[in-house]
């Protein structure tokens, strides 16, 4: 570079008299270090600059000397014990060099866009609050339309449950109805009431038995009917005919090893040891 | 190269008592600096109630950032000035000066106070009319950057001259001043 350009530009000149930009500032200062013309043509000038502003000097009123020994002292004890410096001290420009900071057209534009900047926010604000409020009303109709929702599947899983279930018997009964083994007796009404008629399936080898009531009179709320396997003449217990809805129905009963015939009776709720014969309805034999 | 080298201690000595926190050292300081640098804030704020404000304030900033002078960019004249510039120049941007200022009527404003309160010394007459010398334009810029914290383009912008007029005016005015005062 041309340091004698450089020195007759001027720039130390503003320089010294604070005029320059912290990045100008730091310039000046980088290259006086560099080139001794510089430094000392700056020091020329500056020395210039520090017998300019002597020239104003003023006696202070006495009164101040203690005033200001007082204040150091003061910020002194409240804070050097810390040794934590109030953050404006601390960053005192490194050489005393006053930064230039925008002035007042610029503050008065920045407080003009600041003033802007809140009005806009406080709109912002009441819009975000309105949309919240709104948000929160159809997030609640949603909630209840879900619960409405997860009920209505709750039923409907249930119900495919329950379904799946009566399928899945059905099935068995089914299998075994079909099943080679599976003996079909038809107990028909005895003359106490001919025209009952109940069919009972057996099979040989699972002992299983199943019986549909095709026709009986309705029990009285105290009775049930209950089955019977006679097994040389002696009636065996094969089980009471449970349920609201008897008819049409099939009812699984007990396992019976061996029958020549079934009988069903009406006897006291849960059945009895011996069957009582005044009260059997229906019989068949195998 | 100035008067102050002339008293008994040395500028180093003072700025190494300062670091170690002697209260005597600030004392000192005070009495071979306050009427440079009174003088200094008074032009720039006007009034002598907001003048021994700012005062207090540039001592309590030079105790705490004495540990950041460095002689190798300048004298500690030079840094002491800068000090209170800044803060004096600080004190009329912010906005509790400036509503002060709106309040106060018009013949107690700042301008009307100031021969008043000026002590003058004597000794100094010769040297102001020196300065009377300057070229009222160089002057100006001189004034306005270095005690009413202008930057270069805000005086340009001010003045309505080029950027470039600025500097020239700058370096004439110093260059005259040198001359003037050495």
């Amino acid at each position: 570079m041309n340091i004698e350009e450089y020195i007759s530009s001027g720039v130390l000149e503003l320089y010294a008299a604070g005029a320059l930009s912290a990045a100008e500032t730091a310039d000046v200062e980088r290259l006086a270090t560099q080139y001794p013309e510089i430094r000392a043509e700056l020091d020329l000038i500056l020395n210039t600059m520090d017998e300019y502003a002597a020239l104003h000097a003023v006696n202070p009123p006495a009164t101040l000397k203690n005033k200001v020994l007082q204040a150091v002292k003061q910020h002194g004890s409240s804070q050097l014990h810390t040794n934590n410096l109030p953050k404006d001290f601390a960053e005192a420009p490194d050489n005393g060099r006053i930064i230039p900071i925008n002035r007042s057209a610029n503050q008065a534009a920045a407080s003009a866009a600041f003033k802007w900047l809140v009005a806009a926010s406080l709109i912002l604000l009441i819009l975000s609050n309105a949309l919240s409020f709104y948000f929160y009303q159809k997030w609640q109709n949603s909630d209840e339309s879900l619960q409405i929702a997860l009920n209505t599947q709750r039923q409907y899983a249930q119900n495919y449950q329950r379904v799946q279930q009566q399928l899945s018997l059905n099935q068995q009964v089914l299998v075994l109805l079909s099943d080679a083994n599976t003996l079909r007796i038809e107990l028909k009404g005895v003359e106490k009431s001919p025209e009952s008629k109940v069919t009972v399936y057996w099979h040989r080898l699972t002992k299983d038995v199943y019986l549909n009531v095709n026709n009986l009179p309705e029990p009285p709320a105290n009775k049930q009917y209950q089955l019977w396997a006679l097994v040389d003449g002696k009636p065996l217990d094969a089980g009471v005919v449970n349920g609201s809805d008897v008819a049409n129905q099939l009812h699984h009963m007990k396992d019976v090893q061996q029958a020549q015939a079934f009988a069903i009776t009406l006897e006291p709720k849960g059945g009895s040891i011996s069957p009582t014969l005044e009260e059997m309805y229906v019989m068949g034999k195998i | 190269m100035s008067r102050h080298e002339n008293i008994a201690f040395s500028e180093e000595d003072l700025i190494q008592r300062l670091q170690q926190r002697e209260d005597a050292a600030l004392t000192l300081l005070y009495e071979r600096y306050s009427a440079a640098l009174y003088g200094v804030i008074l032009r720039i704020v006007k009034t002598e109630e907001v003048a021994e404000d700012v005062m207090q304030e540039t001592f309590v900033k030079i105790w705490f950032s004495i540990g950041q002078y460095n002689k190798e960019k300048g004298r500690l004249f030079t840094w002491l000035v800068n000090i209170a510039r800044h803060a004096a120049i600080d004190k009329i941007r912010s906005k509790e000066f400036r509503v002060g200022l709106k309040n106060k009527p018009i013949q107690d404003s700042p301008v009307n106070q100031l021969h008043s309160s000026y002590e003058v010394r004597p000794e100094h007459i010769g040297i102001k009319d020196m300065v009377g010398k300057l070229n009222p334009d160089q002057k100006k810029i001189i004034d306005m950057m270095y005690f009413d914290g202008y930057t270069q383009s805000e005086v340009a912008e001010e003045l309505d001259i080029p950027l470039g007029t600025v500097k020239t005016r700058a370096r004439a005015a110093i260059k005259f001043l040198t001359k003037l005062l050495s």
